[in-house]
This record gives structure tokens, C-alpha cells and sequence, in this order.
């Protein structure tokens, strides 16, 4: 699952926005469908009912699934919780997906099941309506079109939103507008190798195509949007046997026994006449020419999936006929997958046969409990099943008297019963001071009402390891992350006698269980204004990844770019708007900077791969380098839609982060053709970010072109810019000099400025023209930038006027910004007020303006009993903006150590950091778009870590499938 | 002597009982065990092997 | 079979021959094999039908008090596990005569699992809570032993019982029972019998703790300390942390080290205190705790040894969790043979003073540790 990385501006304003959403009253009118549960609502990852495990389907690929009971809009009023219909779910998930013909695993309510046969349709939404913030609703069963944010590029609007399921899954956020120029455009570009100019236009579709999925919207400004379609995949019917098939080999002409009735395979050119009879052979059950079934992705097609299997409905059984290996006769654990792609080259042709049936449809009664309606909510990429909900029918109240709703009566092989129980006591008015889920096995959770004195006013709540709390938690990750009521969350360290060690950690992420320090004095993190009056967040933070105990030698080793200092805004930073931000610990201003394209032609991209080596660290080496420490490319992950290889590829910046959500790269997979049910793009492109592939497979690509942005220098002062206005041969002082307008033209837009240093030396360059061209090219590109700016003086002393784009002249006057004491950052340079430290500037991939500072050692810092403490970078006044101390170091546990700032000469000092023992010092400090991105990436493990951190338990330990693959992901 | 039911057999061993030669060669044999399961550990580990 | 009385001297023929042979001893250790893997989750068995699986299912069935589960406060355990399961079956079915060889190997396994569990006290992960604390923990240790021991004679319980009692109860771990019991030559059923004091007792208090927590208006940290020094037991003493708050709970598993790593100090303290005694007063007939040592026993010394070898990290991760999971599994298989080897009678002859000492030296300790934590904390003698 992927997500669009999205930088929040405003993490109380989300926040607001976020229980607004939530506090949603839980009325008969708006139905709960596609909304989260409250912000602040209890997760608790295990209950031993609700299961998360790991398995392969019969060609070895991996399927990740989870259970979970969810609560949401619940409300507790007059002594009662009130739950709304749809309120009260059950969610059996699958990370990938699962398709007919594939005996892909899928829980259902606690049992192993196995999904043996769909029924889909494309379902076409048109004219949807949304506005910005709004989460409307756009069919009844439940869908939620979401626009979260806007922002602009040549200020004009691009949006971007993400279509909600109605359990409040959301794959990723998608972008869109309707006012630039398409990415095909971007073909005809004549780019050479390396660095080129900025691009002119910036690229963007009105259209968004995600494989089963397609939105395409029609008109949008800031504030609202209108869709012209929005076409996603809906799943009807599903089938789900409850039960290991049963496997025979086939020997043609001749029968099997099937318990008490025999399978007769008849040999035909095209396959098998399959027939069932009872016992003596006399009467005929079924019968059906079938197909061999092997893994092409088609042949589970509405109008072709007919062929592969016999279904005989009244006698429960379903029969196909596989190639199964010997070795995996009656096995549902495949050691692993073979063959290109996957598939068994190698066994014999057997019949499988699937019996237990269930089959449930979208929308109408769980079969055992009409109390429920099933959900059945397909992946929008794949159009394969994901997810089953089974949600409450009618809306329930608990009280005192009646304290418990049962969940769905379950399939069981002893007893069908209720899989689950929601408990609810101790009602006050407004608050309940109990409530729990208990399970199929009567086991419960904890009360989930952590604060006992205050209750809750709520009973919503996620209980179990479905990944759709990731979705859910969207919009209060951040605030829960870094909720100080329990202090600084530390997960102590697994040692074992080999570190990770890397030499230099540029485009790592730091360990998954780095703690999160969350907001510190000394990192600042406030509000600037830009000469519009746009706020914008501002803040800075602190990352160290890749830090290891070497305990052979007795000390801490953090390796070359293992220490970085990050300072971002809640979006890049642009020139003529006066935009600020923090330069280690003190508010600077941007006045110019230098940018380019960079483009790499004809290269080979190989399938990432992550593997565990002996030590059971995973490890990776396929990264494609774009530029110097500008940027990597990473083929991340593939699927096959209607077997063409789809690649998922990742642009990796410097910091680790990944930008924005992974481009989607296929071939043959346009819409018009009626040979395909999916639609991806055969390129990529979005602002300034392209991929161009010659051929995409599914474990290598061929690349013909690449550009993205990069950034070379920045020039910034600490001195507020200063508007004057000046009429013609009026000068104003400018630094130790003075500036004086020559003459302008307001109809053509110019101003001719000089600029004179204390001596009298003199420059002059006529700024503009400020016209209509000009404007539709502001403010971000850097050649009309240049052009309305005069930069003089020595390096790291400069002075500089630029006009007033907004109110260029008043009053007859022209009204110029003037700059002093211009400072120069140089990308791949050292920090000039810093040498221990390199410039790494990241650039906005879509626009070329500053997106983050960033500043990392360039040598390995060793700390030990010797040097137990190290300054981060210095700033401007000489003085270190942090300090990270060690306090307590055996030579192979850190047991206690922490950051240190100093403002305004008193000294703030985190938490322990290692408060359970640790064997590194990687921490993410600070809340920019830097470490929320390293946060998202392990929401759901760190948001389990955090409940049992709460009560001081230790997490399960991990068995089989399921302790390997978290090898592969730690 | 009061003769426990539980811990003697027949032949009059208490196995509870543990005193003389016979405590001093079990300890003799705990210690020499729990020295080789412990530096055979430490070794490994040292040797990488854990 | 012959009837000839037992007699090791004429058959020993090297220190070996107390194995005994094959086929002597293999239906004992294999009683002993089958209750530690259905007791506990060992390294190595993968068997899901164990004592401590069925706790954790209770667990999850009757859900946790304090955010603790209810058979960790009553302190089920690797030792806790198989003893029960041995008992039960001891006083259930007897045992067997062609076990009891087997079974005496228990007095191997003691030394051994006390000479790997040296590696489990490293100094180092203490002194994150300072010197100040470590020195607090140490003294108050020391004086619980002390007036422990003191009440023990004064109120006339077996020295043994006692000492088990003392050691238990000033490490604040009831495992201290059985390591004492080869130190002082400890009755089984008195290290039972002194088991049972210290859990009944930490039971209790953990549950009353919060109560004296609030009457005097502790602070998080400062209640945190008291629950270590003053329960010990680890799930108890989190059920009082986190009965009090969450942070308290938190600084309870912080501050946890400290009692922990100088655990060792104590029964070792206790073993001292008694053997010095009972060398001074050889003709006491009141004394019987470490008289049938005629000097310090070797493991005692190699534990020592070993304890120090620890301090200097000679014992790295994971190593010393390799070494621990063999401690699991060596007390496995001798607290099945303790288990086995006791009638309830004899784990209840001990009779109920060995309570009354627990409850009272536990209550003096509780009333001394609020007092000097309230000063050490006003006087900022004692910082978190």
C-alpha cells in the first residue's frame, strides 16, 4: 500500500479539522461510511481472535492478512452509546489482494478460508462535486471522495484527493488539475544528458489512471473541484471456500474418488470433460468441459473464467484442475514461488477441489446473522477483493442494563457463534468509563478507556493489525505519535552480534524503531508569513539513522549522513514572495537560488530487492543514482493486470523519504483497448518528474528517459527585506551602499535600478518586464526571477533589489525589496558556518524551489566513554544547535542519552532516549515533512509499539512466515 | 530417620537428600556443565556464530 | 531388585559416577523432560500445549489488572510452571521409584542454573539510575535481609525458612527461594513454604501500595521507586505501579534494573550472614541453615566469579540470551523434580509464621522506604 507523502501544514489544524470530522454527530442522516473513528480513539493491535498472519497462495506469492473490529461515530449521550448503522464493523483485509484461481488465503471472521470466485463490475460515477476539506459521498454504498489539499504551481491550482472506501481505506492521495499541460507533452522535449534548463511548463493531467481505477476531473480552482467521472472497481459476490481443498491427481478416462462420489476427467483437445456422479457412477452431479487452470492474471475475466471450473452448488464443491507439484499435495504452504513469472513448471495435473462454500454479496445480509451486512470492497489498482466488512445493519445503543452487542455469528467447525463481543459499562451521562471487545475464544482487551477519571465520550476504537488503520489514522497519526501522556516513546533494541553497519546512510531511513522526540525547544516549528499573507509552518528537526554499538571497540558509531539537520517549510520555499524559514535556529529569508533539470537517458533498472542476509539484516543494492546526492530511483514493487508486468518505481530523496506516491509504469494498458480491464499510463509525469520507459517488465525496465529537478545554490539573509518605494532618481540606503531607480515604465512593466556600493562603484540593470508572460511564469521560474533582480557585491555580501510582483508601483513610485548581506549555501559543499557538515539541499520535484535544508556529516562521529557528547551544526553565532549526549553507555548498551538544546541561555534536554536499552542512537526529533515521513512509513507498528509502551508489555514475539518477512521490513 | 515417601525408593536413595561425596561430585559436574554450556556460548558469539 | 541399603561411597568410582548409569536415570530425567516442555515455552520445543500458554490464554480470558496479565502478578514462571505441574502430579499419582534417580539430578541443575545466571546481573545497566539509587536499593536491601533474619530468630522459625524468606524478600524475588535453597541446605518444603510468604505477601501489598501511594501524595517517580523496593516481585510491583499511574509504571521499569542487578548481593548476603553463624556458633543446636557446608560450596565461589566476569562484559548480547534460555531450561527440569518430591503436608508443616515474619519485615520495609523516599525526594537526594 502506498500512500502519498504529503507534508501537513498545519498539525493542530489537522488536527482540528480532523475531530471536527470525527465529532460528526452519530445521526441517522449522515452514515458513517468512508469516516475514521475519533482522533484520540484507543488502538490496540492484538486480540487473540482477531487474526494477522502471513501465508502463500498455491504459486508462493506472499499474502499478508488481518482482522480487526473497528468502532466509529459512536457517541455516548443520556447514559447510552449510541452507535450508528455502519458503526460497528469487522474488517478481514488482505495487503495485496486476492483473485479467483489463485487459492489465494482470506480470513473470514477467524477462519482460514481461501477466495475461490468473484464477481466484479466497473462502477462510473459522474459530475461528483467536492470541496476542499469536504468528504462527500458519492454512491450509496458509501463511497467518500476526499479533497484534501490544494496548492499551485505558476498560481494555478493542482489538487489533491483520494476516493475512500466506505470501511475509510484509502490507497494513496492522487493529483490532478485541469489547467496544465499534459504529461504526453512532455515527449517532445529535446533533453541532453545531465543538467538542462528549467522546464517551461510544468506538467500536469487532468486525468488520474490507477489500473482498475480511473478519475478525471473536469474544472477545479483552490477551494472546490468537479469531477467529470470517477471510475473505480466494485466487487458483487464473493466466493470463499472455508475449507483446505481437497487435491487428486487426474488420470484421464478413468475416476477418483471424492468422498462418496466420483470424478470422472475425460481427455478433449481444449482439456477435461469433468464429470461428477454419485457413488455407483450411475447419476450425474455435474458436468463441464474444464481447462487446466495456470496463473494468467485473464482468465479470472467475467467472460473467460467460465472455462476453468466446474461449480456443482447443491453438492457444495467446486472442481478445477491445476498443475500441483507432488510435494504440495494437500499443503497450503508453498516454501516458494518459481518460474517467470510464477507458476509450477514442474507437476503433475490434478484436480482441486474446494468445498465448504460460502457465497456472500455486497450490500445484502451476512448469511448466519442478518444483523450484518457484508462489504466487499475491492483493491483500486487490482480490482481483486481486499477487503470484507461485515457492519452493523441497524443502529444499537448500550447501556448499564444492556451492555453488549454481539458481533457476526462466525463459521466455525465446533460451533457457530458470535466472533466477537462489544462490551460497554459504567455509563455516566456523557462518558463511559469501560468498554472491551471480547473474542470468539473469550478473550478480551484491555478496558479501553485509558483515562479512568475522565471516561470517554465515545466508544469508538481499532482493535487487530488490519491495515486500513493506516488510511484511518491519516489525519491524527502525528498528534498520537507525539502525545507526550505516556513520555517519549522508546522500544528497546534486539541485540545480536552483528550491527547494521553501512558507511555512509545517504537515502537510508532510519531504524523503524527510532523514538520519535516529537516537538523540543530549539527546534523551532512556528508559522511564517509570506508577503501575500499565506502562513506557512516552518520547522526544523533533527534525524541520526544508521547509528550502531560497535562493541567490540566499546563505542557508538554514526556513519558518514548518519546525522542529519532538516529545516522545511510546509511547502518549498520561493524567491519574490519574501518566504522564510529556519537556518539553524534563526528565521532567514530567501532572496535567489539556481536550479536545474537533470535528466538521464537509456539506463537499466533492476526489481529492488530487500533480503535478509545472514546477520538477518535486510539489505538492498539496486538503487539507480539521478545526479550527485540529488536523487535515487527504486523499482519498488510489481503486479501483473491482465499479465502485463506493471512496476511500481519510487523517486528515494536524499533524506530517505520517499517523494510523493510510486509511479505506476505498464505498458499496452490504455483504456481504449478492450483487451485490458486497466488503465496505467505508459509514462510518468508530474511537475518537473518524468519517466520515460523503453520497456517495462516485471523484474526489470529499461528506462529512455528521466529528468527531475535539482538544486545548486541558495542565496538567503537573516536581515528582514525591507519594501521601498522610490520615485525616478530616488535612492534609498542598501546595505553599506545605496540603490537608486533610474526609470521605469509601468505600462511595460520595467524598473531601471542602480545599485552602488560605498565607493560609488555603480551597477544597473533594468529589472522586468513584468508583463502578462512574465506573470504566467511566477513565481516559480527562475529565469523571469532573475530578471526582476539585481544581486551585487562580493560573495556572502551581497545586496540586492527585486520589484514588488504583488504592488509593483504605487504612487507613481516603483516599489522595490532590498535585500542586505546576502549569504551563499552551496549544494555538495560544506556549511560555511559548519565545516563537520555538508549542504544537501533538496528541491521540490515538482516546481525547482527549496523544498529542505539539510546538513549531515561528512565524517563518522565516534561517541564513547572519551567523547560521549557531539554538537550538531553551528550556526551563525558560532553556537551548536543541538547536542546529543550520552549519559549512560556500557560498550554494548546505551542506557540512557539525549539531545540537548540551549535558548536563550537555558538548556532543554529530551527525554531518555534510551529508556529501554538501545543498540543505536537514530532518533527523529522535531515534526517537519522529514521525520512525518519516516513516521508514516511504520505507522501501524509504532502506533502497536505505543499501547504496549502504555502498560509496559512486551510485544509477540513473531513465528514462521511472519518472523521472516518482518526480517525483510524492519 | 523419617523416611519421605516421595523422594525414596525402595533401596533407601532420597533424592531430595544430597549431602557428602556425592553432593560434592553433583556439584563438580553442575559446575563443569554450566562452565562448558557458558564459554561455548561466549565463543560463539565472539566467533560470530550467534 | 536388590535391597541393599544405598550407599554412593561404595560405588563411586569417579566424581561421574554420581550420573549414575543410562538406565538408571533415564525414566527420571525423561519425568522431569516432559513436565519442563508442557510447563514451559522453551528454546528449541515448539510445543503450544504448555502450562505457560494456558496462563497467557487465562490471561487474555480474564484481561489485565493495571494493564498487567493476572498470572504474571501471581508470578507464573519458568520455575513457578513446572513446580506447580510436578506437585500435582506428585500428590496426584506419587512417584514412581524408577524416577527418583533421574530426579536427582536437581542437585546438579542448582549449581548450574545458579552459575548461568550470573551473566543476568550486569552492574552497568543499573548505574543509568545513579549511584544515590543504587546505594538506597543497596542499604535498604541489606537491612530487610537483616531485620528479616533478626525476626526470624526472635520469633523462633527455622533458621532456613527464615533465610529463605530474608532472601526473598529483601531481593524482592521470590526465585531467591530456590537459589538459596542448595546455599543454606534449605528443606524443600520450607523454600515452598517461603515462596508462598513472599507471593501471598507481594500480592497483597501490590494491591494496597497505591492506597499508601495516595495517602501521602507521592509523585509518579518516587511511587515507582517505592513499588520496586518495596514489592520487588515483577509483575506485582507493576500491578502497583501501574495501579498508581502509567508513569509510575513507567519509572517502575526503569528503576527495575537496580533491584535487579544487585539481587545477587542479597542472597549472597543471606548465605554469609547464616554460614559465618552458623561457623561461629558450631554447637548450636537452633542453627541449621549452611551447617552440613564445611566451607563456602565451589559453585557459590564460580557464581561469584562468574558475577564478576559479567560486570566486565565478558558475557555480551545475545550470549547472555542464549546463556538465559538455558537458565530456563535448567530450572524447568529442577523445579519439576522439586515439584514431584513434596507432599503438601510438608510444604504446609512449615506452618504460618513464616507469613507473619514476610508480612511484618514487608510492612516495616513499606513503612521505612515511603519515609526515607519522601525525605530523599524533598531533600533532593534522590533525582529521576
Amino acid at each position: 500500500m502506498f500512500f502519498e507523502r504529503r507534508w501537513k501544514n498545519l498539525l493542530i489544524g489537522a488536527m482540528v479539522g480532523a475531530s471536527c470530522l470525527a465529532g460528526v454527530p452519530a445521526s441517522g442522516a449522515e452514515t458513517p461510511h468512508g469516516l475514521q473513528p475519533a482522533a484520540d480513539m484507543p488502538y490496540i493491535p492484538d486480540l487473540g481472535g482477531l487474526r494477522a498472519r502471513t501465508f502463500k497462495n498455491q504459486y508462493g506469492q506472499v499474502r499478508h492478512l488481518a482482522e480487526s473490529v473497528v468502532v466509529r461515530q459512536s457517541k455516548v449521550e443520556g447514559g447510552k452509546a449510541h452507535v450508528p448503522a455502519g458503526g460497528l464493523f469487522y474488517i478481514s483485509e488482505t495487503k495485496e489482494d486476492a483473485a479467483p484461481f489463485m487459492r489465494d488465503p482470506f480470513f473470514v471472521l477467524g477462519e482460514h478460508a481461501y477466495l475461490v470466485d468473484l464477481k466484479s463490475h466497473r462502477n462510473t460515477v459522474r459530475d461528483v462535486k467536492v470541496a476542499k476539506r469536504e468528504k462527500v459521498l458519492v454512491d450509496k454504498a458509501g463511497y467518500r471522495l476526499w479533497f484534501d489539499f490544494s496548492t499551485d504551481h505558476y498560481d494555478k491550482p493542482y489538487i489533491q484527493l483520494a476516493l475512500i472506501a466506505p470501511s475509510g481505506h484509502w490507497p494513496l492521495e492522487f493529483t490532478v488539475s485541469d489547467q496544465f499541460a499534459h504529461m504526453e507533452e512532455i515527449r517532445k522535449l529535446d533533453m541532453k544528458d545531465g543538467l538542462n534548463p528549467q522546464l517551461i511548463e510544468y506538467y500536469l493531467d487532468p486525468d488520474y489512471w490507477y489500473g482498475a481505477s480511473k478519475f478525471t476531473v473536469k474544472s477545479n480552482d483552490f477551494d472546490k473541484a468537479t469531477f467529470d467521472s470517477l471510475e473505480y472497481p466494485v466487487i458483487d459476490e464473493a466466493t470463499f471456500s472455508l475449507s483446505r481443498p481437497w487435491v487428486l491427481d487426474v488420470r484421464q478416462e478413468d475416476f477418483r474418488w471424492y468422498g462418496t462420489k466420483r470424478i470422472y476427467a475425460f481427455r478433449h483437445p481444449e482439456g477435461f470433460l469433468v464429470r461428477v456422479t454419485d457413488f455407483s457412477g450411475d447419476k450425474v452431479l455435474g458436468e463441464k468441459l474444464i481447462r487446466p487452470v495456470t496463473p494468467q492474471g485473464y482468465k479470472d475475466r467475467d467472460d473467460a473464467k467460465d472455462e476453468y471450473f466446474l461449480s456443482i452448488p447443491e453438492e457444495n464443491m467446486r472442481v478445477e484442475i491445476m498443475v500441483q507439484p507432488e510435494y504440495l499435495k494437500h499443503s497450503d504452504f508453498t516454501p516458494w514461488s518459481n518460474d517467470v513469472p510464477y507458476g509450477w513448471t514442474d507437476g503433475l495435473l490434478s484436480f482441486v477441489i474446494y468445498d465448504d462454500l460460502v457465497t456472500v454479496r455486497n450490500g445484502e445480509p451476512w448469511p448466519l446473522d442478518p444483523r450484518y451486512r457484508v462489504g466487499l470492497e475491492a483493491n483500486l489498482l487490482t480490482g481483486k477483493l481486499q477487503r470484507l466488512i461485515l457492519e452493523n445493519a441497524e443502529p444499537f445503543t448500550l447501556d448499564d442494563s444492556s451492555n453488549s452487542f454481539d458481533g457476526p455469528i462466525k463459521y466455525s467447525e465446533v460451533w457457530n457463534r458470535p466472533a466477537f463481543k462489544l462490551v460497554a459499562s459504567g455509563f455516566d451521562d456523557k462518558t463511559v468509563s469501560e468498554y472491551y471487545v471480547r473474542d470468539a475464544f473469550f478473550q478480551r482487551t484491555d478496558n479501553m478507556v485509558f483515562d479512568g477519571k475522565k471516561g470517554r465520550r465515545d466508544i469508538d476504537l481499532f482493535v487487530g493489525r488490519a491495515p486500513t488503520l493506516i488510511p484511518i489514522l491519516e489525519d491524527s497519526f502525528l498528534t498520537r505519535l507525539s502525545d507526550k501522556t505516556y513520555g517519549i516513546v522508546v522500544q528497546g533494541s534486539h541485540f545480536t552480534t552483528h550491527p547494521q553497519a553501512m558507511d555512509n546512510m545517504a537515502f537510508n531511513a532510519p531504524d523503524p524503531t527510532a523514538p520519535f522526540g516529537g516537538l523540543l525547544r530549539g527546534f523551532n516549528r512556528t508559522n511564517v508569513k509570506n508577503r501575500r499573507g499565506d502562513a506557512l509552518v516552518s520547522a526544523e528537526g533533527l534525524v541520526i539513522r544508521g547509528s550502531y554499538v560497535d562493541w567490540r571497540n566499546d563505542r557508538i558509531v554514526i556513519p558518514r549522513a548518519g546525522l542529519f539537520y532538516t529545516s522545511r517549510n510546509g511547502r518549498n520555499v520561493r524567491a519574490l514572495r519574501g518566504e522564510s524559514f529556519y537556518m539553524l535556529g534563526r528565521k532567514a529569508w530567501i532572496a535567489t537560488f539556481q536550479s536545474a533539470t537533470f535528466v538521464r537517458k537509456d539506463f537499466d533498472l533492476d526489481f529492488w530487492k530487500l533480503q535478509p542476509e545472514g546477520s538477518l539484516h535486510p539489505i538492498y543494492w539496486q538503487d539507480v543514482p539521478l545526479g550527485e546526492n540529488n536523487k535515487m530511483l527504486r523499482f519498488t514493487d510489481r503486479k501483473f493486470l491482465d499479465d502485463r508486468a506493471m512496476g511500481l518505481v519510487n523517486v528515494v530523496k536524499y533524506s530517505g523519504n520517499n517523494f510523493g506516491a510510486p509511479f505506476l509504469l505498464a505498458q499496452n494498458l490504455d483504456p481504449t483497448d478492450p483487451g485490458t480491464r486497466y488503465s496505467v499510463h505508459p509514462m510518468f509525469g508530474e511537475g518537473s518528474t518524468w519517466i520515460i520507459p523503453e520497456f517495462v517488465g516485471d523484474n526489470y525496465m529499461r528506462i529512455k528517459e528521466f529528468g527531475t529537478p535539482i538544486i545548486q545554490n541558495i542565496q538567503y539573509t537573516y536581515t528582514e527585506p525591507k519594501r521601498v518605494l522610490l520615485g525616478v532618481g530616488e535612492s534609498a540606503g542598501l546595505g553599506v551602499g545605496t540603490v537608486k531607480v533610474l526609470a521605469f515604465d509601468e505600462a511595460a512593466g520595467t524598473v531601471t535600478v542602480e545599485i552602488a556600493d560605498k565607493d560609488g562603484k555603480a551597477e544597473t540593470r533594468v529589472l522586468g518586464p513584468l508583463d502578462e508572460h512574465a506573470r504566467n511564469l511566477l513565481p516559480q521560474h527562475q529565469d523571469i526571477v532573475n530578471r526582476l533582480q539585481l544581486v551585487v557585491g562580493p560573495l556572502n555580501d551581497r545586496v540586492m533589489a527585486e520589484m514588488d510582483i504583488e504592488k509593483p508601483f504605487e504612487d507613481g513610485k516603483a516599489a522595490l525589496w532590498t535585500y542586505v548581506n546576502l549569504l551563499y549555501l552551496e549544494n555538495e559543499k560544506p556549511l560555511p558556518t559548519d565545516s563537520r557538515f555538508m549542504v544537501r539541499s533538496d528541491v521540490c520535484g515538482h516546481c525547482y524551489q527549496l523544498n529542505e535544508l539539510l546538513f549531515d556529516n561528512s565524517e563518522e562521529i565516534v561517541l564513547d566513554r572519551n567523547n560521549p557528547r557531539y554538537d550538531g551544526p553551528k550556526g551563525a553565532d558560532g553556537k551548536p544547535i543541538f547536542s546529543i549526549v550520552v549519559d549512560n553507555f556500557d560498550g554494548e548498551m546505551i542506557h540512557a542519552w539525549h539531545i540537548e538544546t540551549v535558548v536563550r541561555g537555558r538548556v532543554f534536554k529530551s527525554d531518555n532516549l534510551a529508556f529501554n536499552p538501545r543498540n543505536n542512537v537514530d532518533v527523529l526529533m522535531g515534526v517537519n515533512g522529514t521525520t512525518e515521513g519516516f513516521l508514516r512509513a511504520n505507522m501501524l507498528e509504532r502506533s502497536a509499539y505505543q499501547e504496549y509502551w502504555r502498560v509496559g508489555l512486551h510485544e509477540h514475539a513473531k513465528r514462521g512466515l511472519d518472523a521472516w518477512m518482518a526480517h525483510k521490513f524492519q | 530417620m523419617e523416611r519421605h515417601p516421595h523422594t525414596t525408593d525402595a533401596q533407601g536413595f532420597d533424592y531430595m537428600a544430597n549431602s557428602g561425596l556425592e553432593e560434592k561430585d553433583r556439584d563438580y559436574v553442575g559446575i563443569i556443565l554450566a562452565l562448558v554450556i557458558m564459554v561455548f556460548i561466549t565463543v560463539c558469539q565472539y566467533n560470530g556464530l550467534l | 531388585m536388590s535391597q541393599t541399603p544405598y550407599i554412593y561411597e561404595d560405588r563411586r568410582r569417579s566424581f561421574l559416577s554420581c550420573c549414575y548409569s543410562f538406565q538408571e536415570v533415564l525414566p527420571g530425567l525423561l519425568a522431569m523432560f516432559f513436565i519442563a516442555i508442557f510447563s514451559n515455552n522453551l528454546a528449541g520445543v515448539p510445543n503450544p500445549f504448555t502450562l505457560e500458554n494456558l496462563f497467557r490464554y487465562l490471561d487474555a480470558v480474564i484481561g489485565p489488572i493495571n494493564g498487567q496479565p493476572l498470572f504474571q502478578i501471581l508470578n507464573s514462571n519458568f520455575v513457578w510452571n513446572p513446580f506447580l505441574l510436578g506437585l500435582i502430579i506428585g500428590n496426584t499419582f506419587g512417584v514412581h521409584d524408577s524416577w527418583k534417580r533421574g530426579l536427582s539430578y536437581i542437585h546438579k541443575l542448582m549449581p548450574l542454573g545458579i552459575i548461568m545466571l550470573a551473566p543476568h546481573f550486569v552492574f552497568g545497566h543499573a548505574t543509568k539510575a545513579g549511584w544515590a539509587m543504587i546505594i538506597f536499593a543497596f542499604v535498604i536491601m541489606v537491612l530487610t535481609a537483616q531485620f528479616t533474619i533478626w525476626l526470624g530468630r526472635r520469633m523462633g522459625v527455622d533458621d532456613r525458612h527464615a533465610g529463605d524468606i530474608a532472601g526473598a524478600l529483601a531481593t524482592g524475588d521470590p526465585h531467591v527461594t530456590a537459589i538459596l535453597m542448595p546455599m543454606l541446605k534449605a528443606k524443600g518444603g520450607q523454600v515452598i513454604n517461603a515462596l508462598a510468604c513472599v507471593l501471598l505477601f507481594g500480592l497483597i501489598a501490590s494491591f494496597l501500595l497505591p492506597l499508601v501511594g495516595q495517602l501521602v501524595g507521592m509523585k509518579d517517580e518516587a511511587f515507582g521507586l517505592l513499588s520496586i523496593l518495596g514489592i520487588g516481585n515483577t509483575g506485582q510491583m507493576y500491578n502497583a505501579a501501574f495501579g498508581y499511574s502509567y508513569e509510575a509504571g513507567r519509572w517502575a521499569h526503569y528503576l527495575e534494573p537496580v533491584r535487579h542487578v544487585i539481587m545477587p548481593a542479597g542472597f549472597l548476603y543471606v548465605f554469609f550472614v547464616l554460614f559465618l553463624r552458623s561457623r561461629i556458633n558450631p554447637d548450636d543446636p537452633e542453627i541449621h541453615a549452611t551447617r552440613p557446608h564445611k566451607a563456602v560450596p565451589l559453585f557459590v565461589i564460580i557464581f561469584i566469579v562468574c558475577w564478576i566476569l559479567a560486570q566486565f562484559h565478558v558475557f555480551k548480547e545475545p550470549a547472555h540470551l542464549a546463556i538465559f534460555e538455558m537458565v530456563k531450561w535448567d530450572f524447568s527440569l529442577a523445579a519439576a523434580a522439586l515439584g514431584l518430591s513434596l507432599p503438601l503436608r510438608e510444604i504446609a508443616q512449615w506452618g504460618l509464621r513464616g507469613f507473619a515474619i514476610t508480612c511484618i519485615a514487608g510492612t516495616a520495609r513499606i513503612v521505612v522506604l515511603v519515609a526515607a523516599i519522601m525525605a530523599a525526594v524533598h531533600f533532593n537526594w534522590l533525582t529521576f
